[in-house]
This record gives structure tokens, sequence and C-alpha cells, in this order.
């Protein structure tokens, strides 16, 4: 008896001195922390929760990582910080990194944040809006992020560019509630999840149900830092992965987070987001973050195909499966 | 105190442990019962709700297998997919498999039954028309499907935004062709009872399913909300069976609350069904067991506690009463009396105690009663010489008094207690002798002592003086002593008495006092406001004139008068009571009913505004206190002025102006702009009105450019954009923005209404292109008419020269004279027809312009003029000349006009002609200058009109085409052409082109 006791308190001591400095408030400045910065997509909100809670949560830290973000925004090109080095790691749309690989750029997948795609098309219910044919004519709303997939649905039923006109406006449901474009294509958890908010009636079309399977956010870095620091690219990989696991145990935490980084934020709207985001993240197949190459071929195969794409690329340039299996084999 | 608790402690616990042992062993045995007969229960109703399942899947894959496979479903779908595309007979073959397959839907069996093309996935046909058109070529359901009958498992759907199941079964021709797949989407409703069916014997059993996704795919039975199946749901249980096992737990719910479970991993549908009841419930007859068991040992402990307690008092209590008595007499209670109840040795011990405490207490009584009466008497006399000393201290403290008495001979000093404390002395610190009182005293103030007190010794009498002492802490006090000298039988100096008075305060105050004054008197005659003290003067009642009493330094400044005091007003300001009554008026008010006032005034022999504060300290007195406010006076009327000014600036409504904030706020608007706006001002002025939301979409990116500009230089370039009125009418603005300065960011926008102008813009357009039209029209029907004309004219010509051929001289004279006017006026006809035909081909034939060097096209006229210039002498120069972008035939053509004009029309001189060009506005200006015959100004316009001459044909050949024609190539060529010229004295032809290109430098020097 006597033995373990004092084994025990050995052991509470020993736990004792490595914890209370790491969490000591007086400690501001651990040498031992790396900084990193990740260029988000997107303004600050819900669509990058899992990153907001391995911040928030102290799962980078624990990585010896110092995270900073940086905002994205419509005319934000989201790819070049990450190629000049600004940005170690950032959030893409697929279509975008596979065009940007063809151009010679040196970046490529690490893991998948949105499993599914969270774009799709939306219109007023009395418009009898319900499939892409009925697009023909009208005017489309559009940004940079979600031009692709557009472009592809509407390639997919053999709809030539010229029937029909995409317009760029910001995402704001006053525009949206003039009319004055009848068919948008925006996130679901974003805009579309605003606008029913707002009390319209909406028909949804999904690019899903058109042939068009595409991943959604994806995590990209550069070929450089997976060849120089794979350690550093396993560990910031592993931080984002815990947060968003965390983000879909705890969706109605996310509100909170999301002001840490945007204090106008709406704390049970990013809650909405986070919510109606939980089945993009976590499709009930392999794990949070997992892709499989053939989503990739088939991707690849689309943005050709339309045209998007002038030459064939070798989709194995994309991405890497190497982290993802070094974190899940544990 | 101690043997009881002792004895009592002993027999609880042991009746405690024993009670206890006996209740846990109980109540364990009967939870533990009860935690198997639940477990038992959960698990029965896992197995049942997992075969039910089963069942109820295989059904629903059995059913589509048998609906692929029925005839009339086969045949339908046959004639939909062999009909020709977009063909009506496709049409009805459709609604006809629609209707073929409707009534599975219809009872319920499906929820949607779908046909899908087995090559691309497509979805042909559909009970739900919006399915139509879909892709499903990625489905597990289609993919397996085509093999066989399969039903996918439950999966997350995202149009459904929900969980979804669906059965599918190949659909085969009579030749084995595959003709599609057909797919039916089940309704999870019956999943939901079937997992939901629940005994109703408990109350807070539940059983329900999670997907790999961690989603609730039946609704929990504890959970009334649907939304839960949006939901992820991370129990210990629900992550313990998704890692594919099975097995029992105690743990938290999906709601927190402990519970006992039942998971079972179903790998056929890879979902994880768990059952589950609270554990206040299952083990709620435990409970109430443990409950009684614990009631009942609580009560045995209590009548066991009673027990205990009594028995040991009756064994403790006789010695406790002995112990007690003893003790009691030993703190001094010598009337104690022991019990003597028990016969027992306790008994006897008792008694002889009883008798030894008695004769001790006589004893003492005696002792007292004597000492009472002695310490009586000491104590009374003490009190009243303790009264007698404090009431003369106390008498002394208060009035901070003390007193002295000096023996001179001895030269002996005694100081009262008071003195001791004005000095701040302590008695042993004072020497008692003259010498040493003067110690005391302050240095400079001995000598004065001294002499004062010598002189009441020499003249023996009284002494008084004031003076200061030091105290020990070194504070300085002032006292005032007043003193007697009292003399011997002998007549001889023997004692000085004296009082001694602290008046430190006194003095101290009236210090303060002299501060004050000299503060005030101070601030007085340095203050900057204006002071005057005056005294008011009636006459029949009503103010009249007031005297200046007394003023300060200010005052003369302020005003410029000097010399004031005694003086009236009247006299010092003269005319006052005329130009300003209002000041006697006020004055009089407050020096009678002594109210004071303030106002502002202006003195106009002063030129002078003055803000004046009046009081009155008595009775037709005042007091004017008062600042020169010329300054603010003259500031204010500038910032009223300015006001006008914006006011007048804004309120012309020569053009729209508001003041805007970037959120949609207008801060200020004048009509002009509110009528742009077409708002009227009471909801403007209701805060109703946001500039932004009247600017329709299209324009925002141009509003959103001049806010970015305004960011960045302050203001923006004017810029033309579009208003929308709430009626929907539009109007056409020219607006343009400065950024204000201040914190509220404020933006002052200029707006000017441009749809009258618009409107003119749109109507000159119509115009131009009406007469461009016209223009074109007239051309081709001058080319048409003169080109047509010339056919039949020709012939005329042709058939009257043949006449006059053969039949000059034939005839008669007359006959002659007129074939010869009929040859002549065809001839001309046919002349002025050629130069319609020339003119209209400036306009119908003209040919592109390229770059030409002027002096080639110059070579190429007089070439054509070669013979005219010979014959008739003429010297043609020319400057440096440009190159031009032109129709080089046309302009050839202009120069051989000009210079043609220019040698036919000369004088009896031999004509001189000179060339030039001249840069001039981005344009060449040309000019042919000759010394011809000239003309006057009234035909300057003339000359250029078309078949226009100003000589008769005698005098100078011609059709008057030439000019016309010139006018014409300069015009197509974007320029004018004039003349200037006197009679006989010579005409210079000037016309411009366009520059084209960069310009010569030569050619600029060149002027």
């Amino acid at each position: 008896m006597m033995k373990i006791h004092l084994g025990l308190q050995r052991i509470i001591v020993l736990i004792l001195a490595f914890v209370v400095p790491a969490c000591s408030p007086g400690v501001t400045s651990t040498p031992a922390l790396t900084p990193i910065t990740v260029q988000l997509s997107w303004f600050h909100q819900a669509e990058f929760a899992g990153f907001y809670a391995a911040d928030q949560l102290g799962y980078f830290r624990e990585e010896g990582l110092q995270v900073s973000f940086v905002e994205g925004g419509p005319e934000v090109d989201f790819i070049a910080p990450v190629v000049n080095g600004t940005a170690q790691f950032g959030v893409a749309q697929p279509p975008n990194l596979i065009l940007a690989r063809a151009d010679g750029k040196p970046v490529r997948t690490i893991a998948i944040i949105y499993r599914r795609s969270p774009i799709v098309f939306f219109s007023h219910a009395d418009l009898g809006i319900t499939r892409p044919q009925d697009f023909v004519g009208k005017k489309i709303r559009s940004a940079i992020t979600l031009d692709l997939t557009l472009r592809a649905t509407m390639a997919r039923l053999g709809i030539q560019p010229d029937q029909y006109e995409i317009v760029y406006l910001p995402g704001d449901v006053s525009l949206f509630a003039s009319r004055e474009v009848p068919v948008w294509v925006g996130f679901i958890n974003v805009i579309a999840l605003d606008v029913q908010r707002a009390g319209y009636e909406i028909n949804i079309i999904y690019p899903d149900d058109y042939g068009i399977h595409f991943y959604g956010d994806v995590l990209i870095t550069t070929d450089d830092l997976i060849a120089q620091n794979p350690d550093l690219v396993r560990r910031f990989t592993r931080a984002v992965l815990r947060g968003w696991t965390n983000a879909q145990e705890n969706p109605e935490t996310i509100g909170k987070f999301v002001q840490k980084y945007n204090a106008d934020a709406d704390e049970t709207l990013e809650n909405a987001r986070m919510i109606a985001s939980l089945p993009l993240v976590n499709t009930g197949e392999d794990y949070i973050g997992w892709m499989k190459p053939e989503v990739w071929a088939v991707m690849e195969q689309t943005l050709r195909e339309q045209g998007v794409l002038s030459q064939a690329l070798d989709v194995e340039q994309v991405y890497t499966t190497q982290f993802l299996e070094e974190i899940y084999k544990k | 105190v101690k043997l009881t608790p002792r004895l009592t402690l002993i027999f609880i616990l042991y009746a405690a442990a024993l009670l206890s042992v006996v209740g846990v062993l109980a109540y364990s045995n009967g939870r533990e019962a009860l935690r198997s007969a639940t477990i038992s229960e959960l698990s029965a109703t896992a197995i049942e709700k997992q075969a039910a399942l089963s069942e109820w899947v295989e059904r629903k894959q059995l059913g589509i297998a048998l609906l692929a496979a029925e005839p009339a479903t086969i045949d339908s779908a046959a004639a939909l997919i062999g009909a020709p595309p977009g063909s009506a007979e496709k049409q009805g073959a459709h609604d006809k498999f629609v209707r073929q397959i409707q009534p599975r839907v219809d009872g319920g069996e499906f929820m949607t039954i779908m046909l899908i093309d087995p090559e691309t996935g497509e979805v042909i046909a559909a009970t739900d028309p919006s399915e139509e058109g879909k892709f499903k070529e990625d489905r597990p359901f289609f993919i397996s499907g085509k093999l066989g009958p399969y039903v996918q498992n439950v999966y997350y759907a995202l149009a459904l935004q929900g969980p979804a199941m669906t059965a599918a079964a190949p659909l085969k021709g009579p030749d084995g062709r595959a003709l599609g797949v057909l797919a039916g989407r089940i309704n999870l409703e019956e999943m939901n009872s079937i997992i939901n069916r629940r005994s109703g014997l408990r109350e807070t059993d539940d059983a329900f399913l999670v997907n790999t996704s961690n989603f609730f795919v039946t609704q929990p039975y504890l959970v009334a909300d649907p939304a839960v199946l949006k939901r992820e749901v991370h129990t210990e249980a629900v992550n313990r069976c998704l890692a594919q096992s099975s097995g029992t737990l105690e743990a938290d719910d999906y709601r927190g609350i402990p519970a006992l479970v039942v998971y079972r991993w179903l790998p056929e549908q890879k979902l994880c069904l768990l059952a589950k009841m609270d554990q206040t419930e299952a083990y709620a007859p435990a409970r109430a067991f443990g409950g009684a068991v614990a009631a009942i040992s609580a009560l045995a402990l209590l009548v066991a506690a009673v027990l205990a307690v009594a028995l040991a008092r009756s064994l403790t209590r006789p010695i406790l009463a002995l112990q007690d008595g003893v003790a009691r007499f030993g703190r001094g209670e010598l009337d104690t009396k022991l019990p003597e109840t028990a016969r027992d040795e306790l008994g006897a011990l008792a008694h002889e105690f009883n008798k030894m405490a008695a004769s001790l207490l006589e004893k003492d009584a005696e002792l007292r009663a004597y000492a009472g009466t002695l310490e009586q008497k000491v104590q009374e006399r003490t009190k009243q010489l303790q009264e007698s000393h404090a009431q003369l201290l106390r008498a002394e403290q208060i009035g901070q008094i003390g007193s002295w008495e000096w023996n001179i001979p001895e030269d002996h000093v005694v100081w009262s207690d008071g003195l001791y404390q004005v000095f701040g002395l302590k008695p042993q610190a004072f020497g008692a002798t003259s010498g040493a009182y003067l110690k005391q005293v302050h240095p400079q103030d001995r000598e004065f002592v001294q002499q004062s007190v010598g002189k009441a010794l020499l003249e023996r009498g009284t002494f008084e003086y004031e003076s200061r002492i030091i105290r020990p802490n070194e504070q300085i006090r002032t006292i005032f002593t007043r003193g007697e000298l009292l003399l011997d039988q002998d007549g001889e100096p023997a004692r000085m008495i004296a009082v001694v008075l602290d008046t430190t305060q006194r003095q101290q105050a009236l210090q303060a006092l002299r501060e004050s004054e000299e503060r005030y008197r101070s601030l007085f005659e340095n203050m900057l406001s204006g002071y005057a003290y005056c005294q008011m003067l009636f006459e029949d009642g009503k103010p009249h004139d007031f005297i200046y009493l007394e003023i300060n330094k200010a005052f003369a400044k302020l005003t410029g008068l000097n010399d004031v005091t005694g003086k009236r007003v009247s006299e010092v300001i003269p005319g006052v009571q005329e130009s300003n009554p209002e000041l006697f008026q006020i004055y009089g008010r407050v020096a009678q009913t002594g109210e004071p006032e303030s106002f502002e005034t202006h003195i106009p022999s002063l030129g002078i505004w003055f803000s004046i504060s009046v009081y009155s300290p008595k009775q037709d007195y005042f007091v004017a206190v008062f600042d020169n406010i010329t300054e603010r006076k003259h500031a204010e009327e500038a910032l009223r002025l300015e006001n006008e000014r914006f006011v007048r600036f804004v309120d012309s409504n020569i053009v729209g102006i508001a003041i805007a904030e970037a959120d949609g706020r207008i801060a200020l608007a004048n009509d002009y702009y509110l009528n742009i706006l077409g708002v009227n001002r009471q909801d403007f002025l209701d805060d109703k009105v946001d500039w932004r939301k009247f600017t329709p979409p299209e324009w925002l990116l141009a509003d959103e450019k001049a806010l970015r500009e305004l960011g960045e230089r302050g203001i923006c370039e004017p810029y033309e954009k579009e208003y929308v009125r709430a009626d929907g009418t539009r109007v056409p603005v020219y607006i343009a923005d400065a950024m204000l300065p201040g914190p509220e960011e404020q933006i002052a926008a200029f707006i000017l209404d441009i749809s009258a102008r618009k409107r003119a813009e749109a109507d000159i357009l119509r115009i131009t292109e009406e007469l461009r039209r016209s223009n074109a029209e007239l051309e081709q029907f001058a080319y048409v008419a003169s080109h047509d004309l010339q056919e039949p004219l020709r012939m005329v010509a042709s058939y009257t020269k043949l006449l006059q051929k053969r039949y000059q001289g034939r005839l008669d004279a007359d006959a002659d004279e007129f074939i010869h006017y009929v040859v002549d006026g065809a001839t001309r006809m046919q002349q002025l027809i050629n130069s319609l035909l020339d003119y209209s081909r400036v306009g119908t034939r003209g040919r592109d312009f390229v770059s030409t060097p002027s002096e080639k096209i110059i070579q190429e006229a007089l070439a054509n003029l070669e013979v005219a210039i010979e014959e008739s002498g003429a010297k043609i120069t020319c400057d440096l000349l440009p190159t031009v972008s032109a129709d080089a035939t046309q302009l050839t053509q202009l120069f051989q006009n000009l210079i043609g004009n220019a040698i036919r029309f000369r004088s009896e001189k031999p004509p001189e002609i000179h060339i030039s060009a001249a840069h001039r506005d981005d344009n060449w200006l040309f000019s042919v200058r000759d010394n011809g015959i000239g003309m006057e100004s009234q035909y300057f316009d003339r000359i250029f009109v078309i078949f226009q001459r100003l000589h008769t044909r005698a005098e100078y050949a011609g059709t008057g085409i030439g000019l016309a024609i010139c006018k014409k190539i300069v015009e197509r060529h974007g320029g004018r052409i004039w003349v200037e010229s006197e009679l006989d004295k010579g005409s210079t032809f000037f016309f411009t082109l366009p520059v084209q290109g960069r310009v010569d430098i030569r050619m600029i020097k060149g002027n």
C-alpha cells in the first residue's frame, strides 16, 4: 500500500511540474511555439469552425504551433499567399486548386474539410425553377469560388455558356429578395441558409443530383513544406482534424468561437451554419478529413470535359493521403 | 462528562455496525438482481427490434423486386424506352408507366419510385416529377441494383437533408436486356415506428438507431424535436457501438442522464441499435427497498441509543452529584449542601462534608461585615478630592487658561495645571524660577516681556502683554498675560500673580482675515472683468442718472474711460440716457429690488458690446461687473451670416444637395434632391429615407467606385447614374461627392437631374440619324436622277447635233438660230448633269482615307492643269506641306478646283498663286491665295452653293459646281472651307483637314 501511494505522489508531482508552467497565464512567450499563418477562402465564419476550435481549445499549442488566420473575400486570391509563402496553409476549392496546379503552382491538398460540396443552386419557390434546364435564358448569380461548379453542371447537361448569363453579386439577402437575378449559386450553409432564415421559400437544386460530385473546402499546402518539414504538416493537420472532430460533436460552441475572430458575428446564426454543415464534414464513411483518389480523378475529368482544364493533369499531383494515413494509423 | 458518553457511544456503535452490514448486503443483492432483470429486458427488446428490422428490410427488397418482375411494369417501361424522344408517344408512354407504378406509392409501400436509365443513371420516369432528369449514376443502390435486388442502407440524402433508404432492382425486358433500374425510396417512418414500438410498462425505456455519421436515424422517444435527426450524438455507448461492438453499459444517455444501455452493432445495416432505460427507473425498487432498510435501521439505532443513555446515567449520576457539590464549594459557594440520599459510603461522605461547610460559613460572614464599613469611608473622601481637582482642570482646559504665582524674594514660581498645558510642558520640565520661565518665551519677545514685568515692579502696578512662546515641540503659540504685583506689610514687592490666556487661535483668525481682504482687493484690481460700484439717482421715482463710486483697473481698460470716480454717467458718456435707456431701467430695478440680473448691451458712443451682471449691495446702490464681448458678437454675427449663406446655398435648389452618411442616412437634403428621389419632406424628416435604396443594382458598382475614390481623395469625379423612385420611374442624374470634415465622415453630394439633357441628347441623336438618312437619300436621288437623265439627254444632244450638221444653211436663218440654241442648251444641260453627278459622287463614290503627302497631291493637280497654267503664265508657289489622311483623288480635285479658279478668275496681271499650310487646333489649315479679281464679302457664302455663279457664262466659263464640290469634299474629310477676299485685290481660300498622327516638327517651326 505504502509503496503505491508514494509512487502516485511522485507521478502527480511530475505531472504538475510539466503542466503547471504551460498553463500558467503569466507565461506569455513560450519560445518553442512555431508561428503558422493560414489563408482562409472567405470572411471569418463557421465555415472554418474546426480551425477556430483547434485554436481556442489549445490543440495547436499542444502541437507546438502558434496559428494566426488571414481572412479571404470575394476578390481575394486565396491560393497565391500559400504559393508565395506568406501563409503556410490555406483553405481552397478543388477546381481552383486543380487549375492552379495545372498552371504549375506547387500546391496540394492534405485533407478534405467538406467531403460533400456545400454549393447549391436556389431560387424563389414561386418561380417554379426545379432543374438546371430551367436556368436557360436567365441571369445567374455566382462568384469566383462557385463558377466552376455552375459551369460544370450546365456543361454536363449540354447547356451552352451563351444560353445563360452569369452575374457577379455580393451574397446579400436583399439582392436575392429583389428578384433581379432569379437563380443564385451559393453555399447551402451560408447564403442559402441566410435566405431561408430571412423567411423566403426557396427551391434548392443540388449539383450532386446532376453528376457533379465535387469536394468542398480542402486544406492545402506546398510541395516544399511537405518535403522539408513533414512533421510540421502532420502536427498541423492532426490539430485541425481534432478541431473539426470537436466542432462536429459540439456545434453549439462554434458561434462563440467565431466571435473571437469576428466580433460582429451573430452567435445563433453561426451555430446554425455549423449545424447545417455537419453532414458535409462527416459523411459516415471513413474518417473526418479523408479523401478518395477516384473523386479527384472525377473532378479532373469533369473540368477537362467542360473545357476549363485544357490539358489532362496527373491528379496525383493535386493531393497526398500521406498525412491522413499516418494520423489515422494510430 | 467522560463516563456517560463513552458508555453510550460504545453501545450505539455496536448496534450501528450490526445494522449496516445487514442493510448493505440486502440492498446490493436487490440492486444486482434488478440490473440483471433490466439488462435482460433491454436485450430482449434489442433482439426483437433487430429481427423486426431485418424482416422489414427484406420485405422492402422483395417488394421492389416483385414490382420490377411484373409483366405490366416491364411492358410499360419497354414502351417508354422504345418511344422516340420528344414525341407525344413518349409522353403518353411515360404517363402510362407512372400510372402503372403509382399504386405502390399511394399504398404507402414506397415514398417515390423511379425508373433509371441503366447506362447514364438518369431518372427517366418517377412518381415524383422533381426526380426526373436527375442523375443517380454514382449511388450504390443504382450500381448494385443493376445486378440484382438491393437495399441501400440508411444514408444521408443531401437533397432530403436527412436520412434515407432506397431499395432497387433491375428491370429486364423479355429478351433479358436491361431496360433500367427500378428504385423505390423507403418510408423511414415505418422503421421509426418499428424501433419506437414500446411495451408501455416503463417510463424511460427507449430504443433508437444511429448511423456511422453519429446521426440519429430514428427519433428517440424522449426527444420530441425532429431536428434531432440532423444532429450528431456522441455518447459513450454510441462510440463503443460504432467501433462495431455490442454490450451493455451504465453511462449517461443522450440527455446526459445516467442510464442502463444495451447496444448492438448491426453489421448488415451498418447501424447501431441502442436500447436504454434511466437508472433512476431501473433501480427504483432497489432504492425503495434501501430506503425501508435505512429507516428501520435508523429507528432501531434510536431505540438502542435511548437505552444506552439510560443505563449509563443510572451508573454515573450519584458520583457526578458529589463531584459537582465539592466543586461549587471550592469556587466559594459556601452554602453548598451535598445530597445525603444514598445510604452507602457516598451518603456518609456527604454528611461529614456538610457539617464542615456549615461552620466555615459562619466565620466568613463576621469578617465581611467589619471590612465593609472601613472601606466605604476611604472611598467617599477620595472621590470628593478627585472631583474638585478635575473641575479646576476642566475649566482651565476649556478656557485655554493658566496662572502663575511668583514668590519674588525666593524667586520661586508656582504654575497651575492649565499653564503647563498652555506651554505644552509636563510639570517636572519646568525649573520654577523666573529665568526658567523666560526660556520658554520666544527670543524676540524676551526683552519686551522683561520690560513689561520690570515696569510693573518699579511702578508697583499691574501689567499685561501679548507675547509668543515656544513649546518643546517647537510650536509657536501666542499668549496674553495679565498680572498684578502684591506688596508685603513693608510695601515691598512680595508676590506677583498672573493669568495667562492662549490667544493663538484668535491671532490666527485675525491674520487669516487680513490675508483674505488682501486677496480680494488684489482680485478686484487684477480681474479682467470691469467693476463699477455706483449710486443710482432717481427723479420722480424713475432712475435718471448714476454716480461712479468705485471702479477697478479693468474698467478703464475695457471702456477706455478714465477718472470717472465721483462723476455722473451722463457726464462721462454723454447721450447715454437716450441711446441706452434699458441700462437705466435695469440698474434702477436692481438698485431698488435687490434682485441680481444679467444682460448684454451695445453702447454706440463707445462702439462696444458689453455682457453685464448687476447686483445691489444695498438700497439705491448697485455693482456692475462686465466684460467686453464685442469680438464674440462679431464672431456670432459672422457665423450667422455664414449659416444664412449656407442655407441660401442649399435652398437655392439650383442643384440637388444632400449631406449623407455611408450607412444610407441623410442628414440634410434640399427640395431639389428630394424631388429627384420622389419623396416628400415629411418622410425625410421621419428618417424613412435611405439613399442607397434608390440606386438600382446595376448602378451599385458605380456608387462603390465613387465611395472608394472618396476614401482615397476626399472627392470623387462627377459621374452619371440613375435613381429609381418608389413608383419605379428612373431619373438619370449627374452626381459628384465630397467628403466633409468631422468624425461622422459625412459626404456632401451634388446631384443634377439630367433627364432633360438626356432627353435632348436622345432627340439630337434621333434627329442626326434622320438627317443622315435624309442626306443619304438625297444624294442617292441626285445620283440616280443625274445618271438616268443622261441617257435621254444624250439622245437629244446627238440628234440635234445631227440635225445641225445636216440642215445648217438649208433651212431659213431663224431655223439655224433655233437649232443653235437647242444644241447649246443640250450641251449645257449635259455639262450640268455631269457636274451634278460629280457632286453626288463625292458622297457616294468616295474612297477610304489613306496617308498621303500633300506635295504629291498638288503635283497631280498641277499636272492636270498644265495647259491652263501654261496659257495664263501663272506662277505657283508652295510652302512646306504636311502629310494628311485623305481620299487622294478627291483631295486632288479640291486643289485642282481651287487653283483652277484662281487662274480662271485672274485680273490683267499674270496670276500668282501661293499654297501654304499651318497647324491650328488639331487641324491643318490650308490656304490658296491668288492675286485675281477678288469679290465682295456679300458673296462669300453664296459661291459655295451649287450652280451659283457670280459672273455670266460669257465672262467666265463653268457650271458653278466647282466650289460646291470643294465644300462637299472638305466636309467629307471633317473640315471646313471659307474664303477671304476683297474686290480687285485677290482672294484666299482656306480649308481645314484633321491632323492625323504626329505633326512634323518643321511644320510647327514654320509658323
